[in-house]
């Protein structure tokens, strides 16, 4: 069983300089706890470095290692990094040291082409040569069952696809499931002993041959083998060409996926286009009409001041007014009174009047004419004036508004619209980086071509596949030919040579016989034992009672049982997380390779009580577990609390800048 | 008696600051500004600017470098002088403090469009 005992990193993407994490021999869990950007994925992809010279990126693998380079390292001029594993395999011990560094004679590197790749193995405290190395590492730990070993909460979404019939990624899960629990082994000696089988089928033919009495027949039948293996021949082709255009398929899946999204973001990014247009254009407007009601707003704002200037020419000119209306009235009073005095004789009722009242009116006259005297010629020029200043007053505000609540709200349309473009703005320049990102020059017809190829594929594995069947038909007519035939000469020949053969090929047929039965039922057995183990692990994480266990299709994939007996359809994304760490449990269970399991932040969309109880889980899905978890992923007291004694160690990915983290 | 003008020329700063209004997008012309800054001047500085003295030595201050317009041009209905006769009775050379009066405002929102605070533009209307 492989168990990782030390790990030495440099300069290997946050982890600046060498740091060492040592792992205890004993069998447990480690916690290693840091929060994003920390270098949690880094330390789960410097195992995968170390094991495979691959870093895994979320959109695939790694294309130019040297970005894995320590940024502050490579300011003070180291460039490259290294990771060294020390671990132990079936009582061997292995130190692998992997590293990538600049070529002799570079210094300051232009590109990938100036860093040079160096592995080595030691076993045992020996250098193996090149392909002792490739061998023992791909016997301890081969990269096709990695994903067993080394995963993340996206990598465990991947197993709802084992569900499915005959999806492209399903298959290869499959395959790597089947790898792991060593079924390729007697599914290959199947193979080598249908070999054999078929060279004792042709010895047989040429003795009947060469037997007087079945001289026709042994020529028949070897006519047959001839036949057969011909078909044989062609569905073996047609076979190869499945597999290629299996794989072709995968390839186009996934391309369809990115240009699924991609097509995705072109549409999105036209609409956000249109809509930033159209804002524009809407803009423009508010904008014009702004500059239209802003060409005579300057009028609008002169109201008040123009309005209290009438204000004070009225007040004035209603004085001067009041004062020469008062003088009007009292001169028609004096001009009365002075009548009376010059005719001594009342106006009104023509009565005479005596010298007394002639006295008093005179006197009335005078204080009259002193109180109300009327305007002055300087006043009565004012007064003109004012009128007149009143008039063009009046004519200056006629017909003029202020537009200031009509600005207003043209500003608020104006201020809102600008925020919406700033938005689409920034989401265009967001949907531009991602197609520029992930789709560089691809056109919408391409994202049509693929499709397009795709179906044209899917077609040609149909025909494939049809073709297989016609030849595995013709295949069967001739073996059963071939079977008459051979009962015949059985019965007709009688030399030596012959029974040799025959016997010869009785027996391989037998073994073949064995071997054929023994693969179905050791796939039938694993697949049991699988599922009873990851029924276990489920009931135990899940603690629900109406879920009773898991059942187990051709595929691998696993489907929830509720105790009423029925499937559970559409499950959620965190069941889909504990079905997948309850199959992943099950097979380093049932599987002749067995090895640490390293887990990175696998707990995203699980609830507190299932991450404790996966927690729980942890030590009994494999020998030595590694856990990278977030500060809040899950309760560091409640993790302590359900390891126990289980919990070896707890290591804190500190951050010292934001490009370098120690491992404490 | 001082005659008036003919062609109102701005100072080369209140010029600058009208362009540079214009550059908004929210008036039309410089013109516009300019007209904009002489309502601004009047409906918050007017007592500051009473006077037709004040008004002349201000005219003595700004200089007469930037943007040209010919009075006919700026104020084809006579509202400016009918504007000014009143505000000024005793005035004679309207345009003189219509182009005091615009550089004066003009200075005063070129401080606000210094400061961020223009806009939106109707808070100081």
């Amino acid at each position: 069983m492989l168990h990782f005992k030390k790990m030495v990193l440099r300069n290997f993407g946050p982890y600046k300089g060498e740091q060492t994490v040592n792992f205890t021999d004993e069998a447990g869990v480690s916690i290693f706890w840091g929060n994003n950007g920390r270098g949690k994925t880094t330390l789960l992809n410097a195992f995968r470095y170390g094991l495979f010279g691959v870093v895994q990126r979320r959109n695939g693998l790694l294309q130019n290692l040297s970005e894995m380079e320590n940024s502050e390292a490579v300011s003070e001029g180291h460039h490259g990094f290294s990771v060294a594993i020390e671990m132990s395999n079936e009582g061997d011990t292995y130190e692998l040291s992997r590293q990538l560094a600049l070529r002799q004679n570079v210094t300051s590197p232009s590109g990938e082409e100036d860093y040079e790749k160096i592995l080595f193995l030691k076993k045992n405290g020996s250098i193996l040569s090149p392909e002792d190395r490739d061998h023992e590492l791909n016997m301890i730990m081969p990269e096709s069952v990695s994903r067993f070993f080394l995963f993340d909460a996206e990598l465990l979404q991947e197993y709802e696809e084992l569900l499915e019939v005959d999806t492209a990624d399903g298959e290869q899960i499959k395959n790597a499931i089947e790898k792991i629990l060593g079924v390729p082994v007697i599914q290959n000696g199947v193979i080598d002993i249908e070999d054999c089988l078929s060279k004792y089928d042709q010895q047989k033919a040429r003795a009947a041959r060469s037997d007087d009495k079945t001289v026709q027949l042994g020529n028949t039948m070897e006519t047959l083998n001839a036949n057969i293996e011909e078909h044989q021949n062609i569905i073996q082709e047609k076979q190869a060409d499945l597999s290629e255009l299996v794989s072709k398929r995968n390839i186009l899946e996934n391309k369809m996926k990115e240009t699924d999204k991609l097509r995705e973001w072109i549409i999105k990014r036209n609409e956000a286009d249109k809509r930033k247009s159209e804002a524009e254009d809407e803009l423009g407007e508010v904008m014009g009409e702004i500059r239209v009601y802003l060409r005579n707003a300057w009028k609008g704002m002169l109201l008040t001041t123009i309005n209290n200037t009438r204000n004070n020419v009225e007040k004035e000119k209603k004085q001067l007014e009041s004062k020469k209306q008062k003088r009007n009235v009292a001169e028609h009073f004096i001009i009365e009174m002075k009548k009376a005095v010059a005719e001594k004789k009342c106006p009104i009722c023509e009565q005479d009047v005596n010298s007394d009242i002639i006295t008093k009116l005179q006197e009335r006259i005078n204080e009259s004419t002193s109180e109300y005297t009327g305007l002055s010629e300087n006043e009565r020029e004012r007064l003109y004036q004012l009128q007149e200043c009143y008039t063009n007053i009046n004519e200056l505000v006629a017909n003029i508004t202020d537009v200031k609540s009509d600005i207003a709200i043209l500003e608020e349309r104006r201020d809102r619209l600008q925020i919406q473009i700033s938005e689409w703005k920034q989401e265009i320049e967001e949907l531009k980086d991602n197609i520029e990102r992930y789709g560089s020059e691809t056109e919408e017809s391409d994202v049509f071509r693929i499709s397009k190829e795709h179906s044209r594929v899917e077609q040609d594995i149909t025909e494939t596949k049809k073709g297989i069947e016609k030849e595995n038909d013709a295949l069967k007519v001739l073996k059963e030919d071939k079977e008459q035939i051979s009962k015949t000469i059985d019965r007709m020949a009688g030399g030596t040579d012959y029974r040799i053969a025959s016997k010869r090929y009785d027996l391989c047929e037998h073994v073949f016989n064995i071997f054929d039965e023994s693969k179905t039922k050791y796939r039938e057995r694993l697949k049991k034992n699988v599922e009873k183990d990851a029924t276990e692990l489920f009931v135990q994480i899940t603690g629900d009672k109406d879920y009773v266990g898991l059942r187990i299709n051709d595929n691998y994939g696993l489907e929830i049982i509720h105790k009423s007996g029925r499937i559970v359809p559409g499950r959620s994304s965190g069941y889909e997380h504990i079905v997948a760490l309850a199959l992943i449990g099950a097979l380093h269970k049932n599987a002749p390779l067995r090895g640490p399991i390293i887990m990175d932040s696998p707990f995203g969309r699980l609830d507190p009580i299932h991450k404790a109880n996966i927690v729980r889980a942890l030590p009994y899905m494999a020998e030595q577990s590694m856990l990278l978890a977030y500060t809040g992923e899950i309760d560091e007291q409640l993790a302590r609390k359900e390891l126990g004694s289980h919990l070896l160690r707890e290591y804190k990915l500190e951050r010292i800048s934001s490009m370098h983290t120690e491992i404490k | 008696m001082t005659e008036d003008i003919t062609n109102l020329r701005l100072s080369s700063h209140a010029s600058e600051i009208a362009n540079q209004l214009k550059e908004t997008g929210n008036f039309e012309d410089a013109l516009s500004a300019a007209k904009f800054g002489m309502s601004y001047a009047i409906k918050y500085y007017f007592e500051e600017l009473k006077t037709t003295d004040i008004l002349d030595d201000l005219d003595n201050t700004y200089d007469a470098t930037g943007n040209n317009y010919n009075v006919g041009s700026v104020d084809s209905e006579r509202y400016i002088s009918r504007l000014l006769e009143i505000l000024y009775p005793e005035n004679t050379t309207p345009y003189r403090y219509a182009r005091v009066l615009m550089c004066f405002g003009l200075n005063k929102l070129g401080d606000l469009f210094e400061e961020g605070q223009l806009f939106p533009i109707n808070k100081v209307m």
